[in-house]
């Protein structure tokens, strides 16, 4: 014993490595890392950097976008070394980590060990490599602003033994033989390339650089000061007091970290001459670059943050470099165990600062058991928060913090947060508290259907805010997202009422701990069913029991319920767990769910065995095909490569539209009956038709001008001859956003102006300079497509990537898979196929349209000069609708709009003679204005999109993007109430009986665009499976 | 409290009940021992209950070892006996209206199933290894669901170094916790006292005992025989991985240290006083968090002629390093008696109280325990009724009576 104690404990070691065994990967919801790629670890943590993905030796299986940007090279994954974590056991939650410079990154050339560790050193991976386009649409101020290509680019991942961060030294050098200036053009240069923006020659530019994480949909991103949790609205509101250029726009952060499941992350750098918050906090004028913004020597910039992603700026290089000479800057990625405070204690052992400790334990004060998981919110002299220290299993909590005075605040989901209370923290002594936490009240809850049965419901417990709050902002009184607590939708409609906890269940039994108050329970099971509702009262530390029975609205007989857009953690930007997300499905009444991650193919049919929801719920296997600026693509039903880490193998970056849709379909089950589904089509940058500038009444993408065209992706396959229409169906209404449906028009009154030319006229389509449709709608575009012969099916989806305030099934389809069918187990995948590409579909969020001529119905083709429409239309009373509109070859069939009577918008029905003078198409859409929640939450605050960043580029500018679409004063509103809205697909008329549909206008060329490149062809592991030799045991 | 529980306190404190006897003390010469149910002496002349083999540990040497009562010298070499015995009680409990978990489980609990096997090498050496057959497993704090499963009880030797004293190792109870000294067969009542027993899931909300359970480590110990007259001295320097109960090795670098000073009385009386350190660290990696208990602990057991007293106190101090937690103490005690009618009936009084924290101003625990005991030597059975009004400062109704039967090998 002795002898060992004399021996002591041995050093620690970092070590690199190329991983060879998927054993030898992290593991986790996000985790990419796979052989090939490198490994750097150390006692403390490991992270994975990725190869380049380029085949040298066969170029065609490069394979950019494998990581969840264009190129590799990048940190992919990082974890804590944990217990069990072995094995590809981890619980990597990154999705990415790279360098940024402006928007430009680093095309890798090679990747390699510099320093393997076995020296006791740290250990070493750079990558080499030429610059990359981030996004095309800003090309042109790369250029401007950087120039990439006259410069070599290398970054090293540095893990020293014992330090639970990596040092990322990021290097640029001038390649040349002559001075590179930064920025490299000017700005009238700069508007010279094409980049005409009103006002750009008169501003100073400069040249952020820094780093982009992607921390992920389980990561809640977090920064000290204004912001907190509340990182996405607080950038925005610091755009209103942007200083201007040459202080890019953004909020100052001292640090950025996030809180997660286990593990969190962090960014950090070191004080520096060169740090970008501090060159600019102000401006040549004098004034302040970043007014009202607390700025520190180790300030970092945060100009935008998008679905996981953000850019954080922290240095500005020299204003020349010359032939040969290199900017070097340094930073931090540190890894924590799923709290800020295991960040920050990191970050203050970088920075060499003295600190105190502050923990203790955290009970409940009627039970006294420890409160696990609870937010241990330490707040500055403002209330401010600056940091979060989670609660153990036992209540424990332990951070480090600065010398100061400061108070805490203990905050969870199920309790009243409590009062805050003072600290003072002192270098190298402890500080520790006992806090008793307000008791939660219990609820128990059992929901039967009518039948009886244990069924999969919706739970939800609404409340009734203070009155005097009403209208108010409810981040302001009702919850605190900066402090980290969960949105409570509200009503949004100018009453009190919101939903202070919402439970899918599998088998409608919850038991749950809540916060007391008086709430009324509410159970719902999606559109086909009442709403059953008690008012309840709970008081802390006692029972409530409740047994409720939901009660049928109308039945939809051979048509099923599906949401053919999904996301659950396989995606980036969604933390929801697929058993979570199939219970939700289930619990919204759907019965179809199709499974479609950000590029990633996912199979609920486990989850759904493993929570015995067969019986209710059918999985599909899919994918969303994403690009960063081509739109996204569905396709369903596909098969799984267990030998994928993706589930198959695709290609997406430089990808023009047919290659992506003939990917999808190679990826198919059957590739000739596979759906291959445009998203969200009409979504600024994200959607395929907006990236394409679709005009909605021909149906065919033109070529944008003016300042549509500066920020027009440039590649070869962005051309509109590349734009291709060999897909199936189209998403109608995507989520809530109905606004995207039809063509925006100008609301009459007008709002107050001024608007930019043409005037927009009250009631008519608001156009653009070129005379198209500025917001041009899906629907509209689809009716022409329907005019020219392209039968692509509408479909409702939800875009789901969480669950309160995005409920799946809101919108979603119902498709018609035969008579009888429509029960527990009685239709299968091919049904619901055959149904979408039989056009015999509804897309709803609600309603239920029944349209009927004779005993036709939607998707089936009727003859004759003259037909009747027989029309019913079926809605629960929480979604009652009150118009009825006809279309038919893209026109109002008269008699509709149709006002439906109040007392019959549940059950209304009506019959319309048509009278068509050629070949036609004729589809049903009802709408209504009641507010459906609190079944689906209303839209109240913008929705998250890509546009964020274009937004935080023209704070500065002046109006100079005033004529974007996307930051026009006139647009869509984005926040409202969900209302009733539903769709059907058509009835097709055969007008002359002829046994053909002709179209009622020009249809497209059937040609189909050419693939540039295929599909990585990579053995299927099945199939070599099946090749094995028998062998007897 | 509702009139039923009121009712059969009442009844289980007065109503007379078939003569009886309290579980025998321990004559002369016999080892009334930490674990006495696993090594205590049969008596002699009962055939039922006759050992197969003698003591595990020397007979007095004091003069004692010519009573009458005193076993012959056993023959050299190996030996071994089987022992253990079966606890079943049925459970009725007041359902506190407000909290779920209190009181919803009225029904029969196997307390326990206990076999093990004793064994001995001569004087120089012996053994125990026992299991039970009815842990109440629960998956977290204050669940109403439990599992039932079997776990190691104790698994230890003692080899003889001087006289007496032994050098015990493996996984034992030490003498720290004073009702380590009472065998469960012979205890008055259905179950331990506060102090130790904790509050169990479902009697209230669940808390856990002050007195350290069974560890891993190695003991000096004297334990010395029933004196005839006047005192023995014993001691136990025990030095333990001081982990959870039931932790299969240490959760630091650091064991836990207990001292202990026992005074063995005639007529299987005794008194014992410990003091323990133990530095913990709990938690999960990667927040392990030290924690430091200094635990005083002391009891007493004196048996005068039909009346049992019995009394015990903890206090445990703990300090968190760690987190830099305020300071926790914590304290729990009882006094009992126990009043013997005929032969094979008593009954008695409890009085206990807990206090987990001192942190906390409302988690005290009284609790006022009447009851009564029945032998049944025939069936080498027990029978323990008991009424217990608990009186909480969280005004839990959470009142409870308890009918408990014993069957020993």
């Amino acid at each position: 014993m002795a002898v060992l104690a004399a021996c002591g404990d041995a050093a620690p070691k970092a070590s690199a490595y190329r991983i060879g065994s998927l054993d030898d990967a992290i593991g986790g919801p996000h985790a990419i890392g796979t052989i090939g790629d490198f490994m750097l670890e150390n006692d403390q943590i490991r992270v994975v950097i990725a190869d380049t993905g380029i085949n040298t030796r066969d170029p065609s299986k490069t394979t950019y976008g494998r990581v969840n940007t264009t190129f590799g090279g990048t940190l992919v994954d990082a974890d804590i070394r944990r217990p069990g974590g072995g094995g590809g056991r981890g619980n990597d939650q990154l999705a990415e980590l790279l360098p940024g410079f402006a928007f430009s990154v680093i095309n890798p050339t090679k990747v390699e060990i510099t320093a393997d560790g076995t020296d006791g050193k740290p250990a070493e991976v750079t990558v080499y490599g030429t610059g990359g386009d981030l996004l095309q649409m800003v090309y042109l101020l790369n250029v401007g602003l950087l120039n990439a290509v006259n410069l070599d680019f290398k970054q090293t991942y540095r893990l020293h033994p014992g330090q639970k961060w990596v040092e990322l030294e990021t290097t640029i050098r001038n390649k040349t033989n002559g001075a590179h200036p930064l920025p490299y053009f000017q700005p009238a240069e700069i508007k010279d390339l094409g980049f005409d923006i009103p006002g750009l020659e008169s501003l100073t530019l400069s040249v952020p650089m820094g780093m982009l994480p992607l921390l992920g949909g389980e990561q809640d991103l977090f920064a000290p000061g204004a912001a907190g949790f509340n990182v996405q609205y607080a950038i925005e509101d610091t755009y209103k007091t942007a200083g201007g250029f040459p202080a890019f726009p953004g909020m100052v952060v001292d640090y950025l970290a996030s809180r997660g499941e286990g593990v969190s992350y962090g960014l950090t750098l070191p004080a520096s001459p060169n740090n970008y918050v501090n060159k600019y906090k102000t401006l040549p004028s004098g004034a302040p670059g970043y007014p009202q913004q607390d700025i520190t020597p180790y300030s970092m910039l945060l100009p935008f943050t998008y679905a996981g992603v953000a850019g954080v700026y922290m240095y500005a290089p020299p204003s020349q470099l010359n032939a040969g000479e290199e900017f070097t800057y340094v930073s931090y990625f540190v890894v924590g165990d799923g709290d800020v405070s295991s960040v920050l204690d990191s970050i203050y052992t970088i920075r060499g600062i003295e600190t105190g400790t502050f923990g203790g334990r955290v009970l409940d004060e009627h039970s006294q058991a420890p409160v696990a998981g609870a937010d241990v919110m330490i707040l500055d002299g403002q209330g401010r928060p600056i940091d979060q220290i989670e609660t153990d299993a036992r209540g424990a909590f332990l951070g480090r913090l600065a010398p100061g005075d400061y108070s805490y605040a203990v905050y969870a989901d199920n309790r009243e947060p409590t009062i805050p209370a003072s600290i003072t923290i002192t270098a190298g002594k402890q500080t520790g508290a006992l806090v008793n936490m307000p008791s939660p009240a219990t609820l128990a809850v059992v929901v039967r259907d009518e039948q009886g049965r244990s069924a999969p419901a919706k739970i939800q417990l609404i409340g009734r805010f203070d009155q005097a709050n009403q209208n108010k902002d409810p981040r302001t009184f009702l919850y605190s997202l900066a402090r980290g607590e969960s949105r409570r939708p509200t009503a949004f409609d100018g009453g009190n009422r919101f939903v202070e906890k919402a439970w899918w269940t599998k088998d409608g039994r919850q038991l749950a701990t809540v916060r007391p108050g008086t709430y009324d329970l509410v159970v719902s099971r999606g559109p086909e069913y009442e709403l059953t509702t008690k008012s309840i009262k709970l008081e802390a530390g006692k029972l409530v029991t409740e047994q409720l029975t939901l009660e049928p609205a109308f039945t939809t007989p051979g048509w099923v319920a599906g949401d053919f857009h999904l996301h659950a953690a396989p995606s980036t930007d969604s933390g929801l767990p697929i058993i979570d997300r199939v219970i939700s499905c289930a619990a919204e009444g759907l019965e179809v769910a199709i499974a479609t991650d950000h590029n990633y193919i996912t199979d609920y049919a486990p989850a759904i065995a493993a929570s015995g929801l067969d019986p209710w719920l059918l999985g599909i296997p899919g994918m969303e095909l994403t690009t960063f600026e081509m739109g996204h693509f569905i396709g369903f039903p596909l098969k799984i490569d267990p030998g994928s880490t993706r589930g198959g193998e695709f290609v997406w970056h430089q990808q023009p539209p047919q290659s992506l849709i003939d990917q999808l379909r190679n990826l198919a089950v059957d590739s000739a009956t596979a759906i291959v589904q445009v998203a969200h089509p009409r979504q600024q940058v994200l959607g395929y038709f907006a990236q394409f500038f679709v005009d909605d009444q021909t149906a065919l993408p033109y070529t944008p001008s003016g300042i549509l065209g500066v920020f027009a992706p440039y590649g070869d396959e962005f051309s509109a001859d590349k734009f291709s229409v060999d897909f199936d169906a189209i998403e109608l209404l995507t989520g809530r956003r109905t606004e995207d449906v039809h063509t925006f028009r100008a609301p009459n009154p007008l709002p107050p102006g001024p608007f930019p030319d043409p005037q927009p006229v009250p009631g008519q389509v608001v156009l653009g300079p070129d005379g198209r449709a500025k917001f041009p709608g899906v629907a509209e575009t689809w009716f022409t497509m329907l005019d020219k012969g392209h039968r692509a099916t509408a479909l409702g989806a939800s875009d789901s990537h969480s669950l309160l305030g995005h409920e799946p099934g809101y919108a979603r389809t119902l498709v018609f898979v035969g008579d009888g069918k429509d029960v527990p187990g009685g239709f299968t995948r091919d049904d619901v196929v055959t149904a979408v590409r039989e056009h015999r579909a509804i897309t709803t969020n609600g309603p239920f349209i029944d349209m009927k001529v004779g005993t036709a119905t939607i998707g089936d083709t009727v003859q004759g000069a003259s037909i009747e429409l027989v029309i019913r239309v079926r809605a629960p009373s929480w979604a009652k609708v009150d118009k009825l509109t006809v279309y038919s070859n893209s026109a109002i069939v008269t008699p509709t709009p149709i006002t439906i009577p109040t007392d019959q918008g549940t059950d209304f029905e009506t019959r319309i003679t048509l009278r068509p003078t050629r070949d036609a198409w004729v589809v049903a859409e009802v709408t209504g204005t009641s507010n459906m929640f609190p079944v689906v939450s209303p839209t109240e605050f913008p929705p998250l999109d890509a546009t964020v960043i274009i937004q935080a580029l023209s704070v500065g500018l002046g109006d100079g993007l005033a004529t974007l679409p996307l930051i026009a004063s006139l647009k869509p509103e984005r926040v409202h109430i969900s209302t009733p809205f539903a769709m059907t697909n058509p009835i097709w008329i055969d007008f002359d009986s002829n046994g053909t549909w002709t179209p009622p206008k020009s249809p497209f060329a059937t040609r189909r665009a050419p693939t540039t490149t295929t599909t990585t062809t990579r053995p299927d592991v099945r199939t070599q499976f099946d090749a094995l030799p028998e062998v007897a045991p | 409290m509702d009139a039923r529980v009121r009712g059969a306190i009442f009844i289980a404190a007065v109503v007379a009940v078939p003569a009886g006897a309290l579980a025998q003390p321990a004559k002369p010469g016999e080892k009334p021992d930490a674990e006495a149910e696993t090594v205590r002496e049969p008596e002699p002349g009962d055939a039922a209950a006759a050992p197969a083999v003698p003591p595990a540990t020397r007979v007095p040497d004091d003069g004692a070892a010519a009573a009458p009562s005193e076993p012959v010298a056993p023959p050299p070499g190996f030996t071994w006996e089987p022992y253990g015995y079966l606890r079943l009680q049925y459970v009725f409990s007041q359902n506190d209206p407000n909290v779920a978990f209190v009181g919803r489980d009225d029904g029969f609990e196997l307390q326990n199933a206990r076999v093990g096997v004793r064994g001995k090498l001569d004087t120089r050496a012996a053994f125990v290894i026992s299991f039970d057959g009815a842990v109440d497993e629960r998956a977290q704090i204050n669940v109403p669901e439990g599992k039932l499963r079997v776990g190691l009880r104790d698994a230890y030797v003692d080899l003889g170094v001087a006289g007496d004293i032994v050098v015990r190792a493996g996984f034992f109870h030490a003498l720290v916790d004073p009702q380590s000294l009472i065998p469960d067969t012979s205890r008055a009542f259905a179950d331990k006292p506060i102090e130790s027993r904790g509050v169990r899931a479902t009697e209230g909300f669940q808390t856990q005992g002050l007195t350290p359970g069974r560890s891993l480590g190695a003991a000096v110990r004297l334990d010395p025989n029933v004196p005839a007259s006047g005192v023995r001295m014993g001691f136990e320097i025990a030095v333990q991985n001081g982990a959870d109960e039931y932790a299969s090795n240490n959760d630091n670098d650091k064991p836990a240290v207990s001292a202990s000073g026992l005074v063995r009385l005639a007529g299987d009386s005794h008194v014992v006083a410990s003091v323990r350190y133990n530095p913990r660290t709990v938690g999960d990696l990667p927040f392990r968090q030290d924690e430091t208990d200094l635990q005083a602990a002391g009891g007493a057991q004196l048996n005068l002629g039909p009346v049992a007293l019995g009394a015990g106190g903890v206090f445990v101090r703990t300090t968190f390093s760690t987190t830099g937690g305020p300071t926790q103490n914590a304290f729990g005690a009882h006094a009992q008696a126990m009043v013997r009618v005929g032969d094979e009936l008593a009954v008695g009084y409890r009085f206990g109280v807990l206090d987990p924290s001192s942190l906390i101003l409302t988690d005290r625990v009284m609790e006022h325990t009447a009851g009564a005991v029945l032998g049944v030597p025939r069936y080498r059975m027990r029978l323990q009724l008991q009424g217990t009004h608990a009186v909480e400062q969280r005004a839990l109704s959470n009142s409870r009576i308890q009918l408990a039967a014993e069957v020993s090998l």
